[in-house]
C-alpha cells in the first residue's frame, strides 16, 4: 500500500468527506425534493398565468354600463311595462277598444279580430328588466275598426290613437265620403298587457 | 484560523523572505499574480544597542507581515552544493528522469544524509534548472532554530540561488554576458555570476576582516589607517578574488564575460570599495539600489539583496531545502488550510443555495397565492360582466321591442290637416287610404271635382299637388284623371271630373323613452 498524500493524512481524510457531503448535498438539494418543489412551483405559476391570459382576453371586452345606457333601459323598460291595456277577457278587450272610439257622430262600431287568436297567443313579447327578475309581457292583437263619424270626431279619434300613451298603434287607415260624416276604417295593433309575478 | 482562511482563500500567495544580518533583519515581500511572482516592498528593522539579532526575529514573529505568509530564509553552508542543468527541448516525463538522475549524483556528492531539490525555471520545453543539495543536519538544525525564535519556516533556499534571482529585476545582460554580484557580510563574502535566466556560478570569498572596517587600510579612505591590521593587501586580496573568480568563469568554464558587478552588503564603505573595484577591475560596478532600474527593489539598501533575491524564487517547491518531515507537515497544514477553506465556501454556496432556493421556492408560492386571490377578485368581475352582459342583452331586447311598438309612423291628423288646407273649395275627397309597406307609408287620394272647365279643373288639381307637395308630411308621386266608372256618360256625370293622385306620407319618429313625455318628434316634427 502507497505512502498517502498529505492532503489525507492528520485529520484531513474527515475534511475530504465532510467536503465530499456538502458538496453533494448542495447537489441532492437541486435534483432532489426541493428542487423538484421548484419545478413544480414555476410550472404552476406559469399555468396559472396562462389562465389569467386567457381571460383577459375573454373578458376585456366586457366593458362596464355606463350611467346613461342603464338609465335609458330602466326608463324603456318601464315604459313598457305601463304600456298596453290591462285586459282579462275578449269582451273586456272589446270594451277597452270600444271606448277609444267613442264619440258623438259614432255610428255602426265595428271591431273585429284580423287574424285568428292562436296566432295572436304566440307573439306574445317578453321583456326583462335590465337587472333582477322583473319582466313584462306585452300581446299584439290585430284588429279592424269601422265606423261612420263626422269629420270632427274621426279627426279627434286619429289624435287620440296616435298618442304616445295609447295602446294602439294604425298599422291602416282608409275613408270614405260618406255624407254627411265620414265612413272610416282603420286597421290597427292593439297591445294588451298581462300580469308577470315579480 | 481566521488568517489561516483568509491566506487559502488568498487569490495572491504571499511570500515574505528573511535576511538576518550583524546590523540588522531585513525582509521583502513578494506576491503571486497575473504575471508570475512579483515584488512588492521590502524593508529593515535595525538591530538597537545591546540587542542580539535573534530579538528581531522575535519581534517580527507574530507581525501581520508574517501572518499568513509564506516565510523564506536563506541558506548557506561550505557543503551546500550547486549545479545548474540547462536541458534541452524534452518531454516532461524525460525531463523528470534526467533531472532526478542528476540531483540523486548531487546528492551523493555530500554523502548519506543529503537534503536535495531543484526548481526548473520553465515547466516546458528548453530551460535551465537549478540542483541543490545541502546536508540534512544542517537544514534540521537551522529549521529548528528559526522554530524555536517563533518564526515558522516555510521554505529553506540557498543564498546562491537567492542572489542568482537578482536577474529578475536587474537589467537583462546581452548573450553570453555575465552580471556578478557580490555580497559582502561582516566575515565573508559571496560572489554570484548570473546571465539572464539567473545563477550560473557561485563562491565564497573568505574574508579575514571585518566587513564595516574593509577599507579603513585603502589609500585616500577618509577613516583613519590601520596599518598593522588593516593594511592595502586587503583590498588587493578581494580585488584580486574578485578577478581570479571571473578569470576561471570565463576562462576555464566558458561561460561568458563578465561585463558589470553588483556590489551589495552591510558594509559601510561599499561606496569606497565600489571606487576601488572600478579602477581595479575595469567593468562597470553598481551598488545594488542603483543598479536596479524600476520597480519597489529601485534604489534599495545593498543590504536587502538576499532577501529580494529570496523574495522572487520560483515558486515549484522542488528548491526547498526544508527536511521532508517539516515539509511533509507543512503540506499537510496547508492541505487542510485549503480543504477546511473549500469546506466553508463549499458549505457557504451550499447555505447561499438553500437560501436562494427557499426564497424562490417562498416567493413563487406568495406569487400563486397572490394570483389566486387576484383570481377570485376576479371571478367576481366575471361575474360583473356576466351580469353586465346579461343587462346588455336585455338593455338591447328592450329598445328592439320599443323599435317596434313606438316605430315611426305618419302623423295621422297632421297629415289630415295639411290635406284640408291644400284641398281647393271645388274639390273633394272621396276616398283616402293610407297604408304601410315597410317603413314607407303610400297613400292613394281619390278626388272629385266639379266644374265646366276641364282646363280649370286640371289646373286646380295642379296647384292642390303643388300645395301639398310643399308640406313636409306629403310627397306627390303621380296624378292621374280617373276615367268614368264602367256605365256612366260624360253627359250621366254632368260637370264631375275624377282623379287619383299617389303620394307617400313621411312618417315620425316616436319620442324616445328619454325624452320624456313630450309627445312625437323627429324628422316629422314640423307637421303642424
Amino acid at each position: 500500500m502507497g505512502e498517502r498524500p498529505p492532503f489525507l493524512e492528520g485529520g484531513n481524510l474527515a475534511l475530504v468527506i465532510f467536503l465530499t457531503l456538502l458538496t453533494l448535498g448542495g447537489g441532492l438539494l437541486w435534483v432532489g425534493p426541493e428542487g423538484k418543489r421548484l419545478e413544480e412551483a414555476r410550472a404552476e405559476l406559469a399555468e396559472r398565468l396562462e389562465r389569467g391570459a386567457a381571460w383577459h382576453a375573454q373578458h376585456a371586452s366586457a366593458a362596464p354600463i355606463s350611467a346613461p345606457e342603464r338609465e335609458r333601459w330602466d326608463q324603456g323598460f318601464e315604459r313598457l311595462r305601463d304600456h298596453g291595456a290591462s285586459v282579462e277577457s275578449e269582451p273586456a278587450l272589446m270594451a277597452v277598444v270600444a271606448s277609444a272610439f267613442r264619440g258623438a257622430s259614432v255610428r255602426n262600431l265595428e271591431v273585429t279580430h284580423r287574424s285568428p287568436p292562436e296566432t295572436e297567443e304566440d307573439a306574445l313579447v317578453r321583456v326583462q328588466a335590465p337587472e333582477g327578475e322583473e319582466a313584462a309581457e306585452l300581446r299584439p292583437v290585430s284588429l279592424r275598426v269601422g265606423f261612420d263619424a263626422s269629420y270632427a270626431d274621426a279627426s279627434r279619434i286619429l289624435s287620440g290613437l296616435e298618442s304616445e300613451s295609447s295602446p294602439a298603434s294604425i298599422e291602416r287607415l282608409e275613408m270614405h265620403r260618406d255624407f254627411p260624416g265620414v265612413r272610416v276604417e282603420i286597421d290597427l295593433v292593439f297591445w294588451t298587457r298581462e300580469e308577470v309575478a315579480s | 484560523m481566521r488568517d489561516s482562511l483568509l491566506e487559502s482563500l488568498s487569490l495572491f500567495r504571499r511570500r515574505v523572505a528573511i535576511d538576518l544580518r550583524e546590523e540588522g533583519l531585513y525582509w521583502a515581500e513578494s506576491s503571486w499574480g497575473a504575471k508570475g511572482r512579483r515584488l512588492r516592498r521590502w524593508g529593515c528593522i535595525d538591530r538597537g544597542d545591546g540587542e542580539v539579532p535573534d530579538q528581531l526575529v522575535q519581534q517580527l514573529a507574530g507581525t501581520p507581515l508574517i501572518r499568513g505568509a509564506e516565510v523564506v530564509i536563506p541558506l548557506q553552508h561550505p557543503e551546500l552544493r550547486i549545479r545548474r542543468l540547462d536541458l534541452p527541448p524534452l518531454h516532461a516525463r524525460e525531463a523528470r528522469r534526467v533531472v532526478s538522475r542528476r540531483v540523486r549524483e548531487l546528492g551523493d556528492e555530500i554523502g548519506e544524509g543529503a537534503n536535495c531539490g531543484f526548481a526548473r525555471s520553465r515547466r516546458k520545453g528548453a530551460g535551465p534548472v537549478w540542483l541543490v543539495a545541502s546536508p540534512q543536519q544542517f537544514c534540521e538544525f537551522e529549521e529548528q532554530r528559526w522554530k524555536s525564535l517563533g518564526l515558522p519556516v516555510h521554505r529553506l533556499a540557498s543564498l546562491h540561488l537567492a542572489l542568482g534571482n537578482l536577474s529578475r529585476v536587474l537589467p537583462r545582460p546581452e548573450a553570453r554576458e555575465l552580471v556578478a554580484v557580490f555580497d559582502m557580510s561582516a566575515h565573508h563574502g559571496t560572489c554570484v555570476l548570473l546571465d539572464a535566466e539567473g545563477w550560473v556560478f557561485g563562491r565564497d570569498v573568505p574574508l579575514k576582516f571585518a566587513g564595516d572596517h574593509l577599507l579603513h587600510s585603502i589609500p585616500g579612505g577618509e577613516l583613519e589607517l590601520d596599518p598593522l591590521e588593516r593594511g592595502l593587501d586587503q583590498a588587493a586580496r578581494l580585488t584580486n578574488e574578485l578577478h581570479r573568480t571571473f578569470h576561471y568563469a570565463e576562462t576555464e568554464l566558458h561561460l561568458g564575460t563578465v561585463t558589470r558587478l553588483v556590489l551589495s552588503g552591510e558594509s559601510e564603505d561599499l561606496l569606497s570599495l565600489r571606487s576601488l573595484l572600478l579602477e581595479k577591475l575595469g567593468i562597470e560596478v553598481l551598488l545594488l539600489g542603483d543598479a536596479i532600474p524600476e520597480g519597489p527593489g529601485a534604489g534599495a539598501h545593498p543590504a536587502a539583496a538576499v532577501a529580494l533575491g529570496l523574495a522572487l524564487g520560483l515558486d515549484q517547491g522542488g528548491e526547498n531545502l526544508l527536511p521532508v518531515p517539516a515539509r511533509r507537515a507543512l503540506a499537510r497544514k496547508r492541505a487542510r488550510q485549503h480543504l477546511t477553506a473549500s469546506a466553508a465556501l463549499t458549505g457557504a454556496l451550499l447555505l447561499s443555495a438553500a437560501s436562494y432556493l427557499g426564497s424562490t421556492l417562498s416567493a413563487l408560492q406568495e406569487e400563486i397565492a397572490s394570483f389566486d386571490a387576484t383570481w377570485e377578485s376576479r371571478a367576481a368581475v366575471r361575474r360583473r360582466a356576466e351580469t353586465a352582459a346579461s343587462a346588455r342583452a336585455r338593455g338591447g331586447r328592450i329598445e328592439e321591442v320599443i323599435g317596434s311598438i313606438w316605430r315611426p309612423v305618419p302623423s295621422w291628423t297632421g297629415a289630415l290637416e295639411a290635406l284640408g288646407l291644400s284641398l281647393p273649395d271645388d274639390a273633394l275627397v272621396e276616398r283616402l287610404i293610407i297604408d304601410h309597406e315597410g317603413t314607407r307609408w303610400n297613400a292613394t287620394l281619390h278626388l272629385e271635382f266639379r266644374g265646366e272647365d276641364v282646363a280649370e279643373a286640371a289646373q286646380s288639381i295642379s296647384r292642390f299637388t303643388t300645395d301639398l307637395g310643399e308640406s313636409p308630411l306629403w310627397v306627390v308621386r303621380s296624378l292621374e284623371r280617373e276615367p268614368l266608372p264602367p256605365g256612366l256618360s260624360e253627359e250621366d256625370s254632368g260637370s264631375r271630373m275624377r282623379f287619383r293622385v299617389v303620394a307617400e306620407v313621411a312618417p315620425v319618429s316616436p319620442a324616445t323613452p328619454a325624452a320624456g313625455e313630450g309627445g312625437p318628434s323627429g324628422p316629422g316634427d314640423s307637421h303642424g
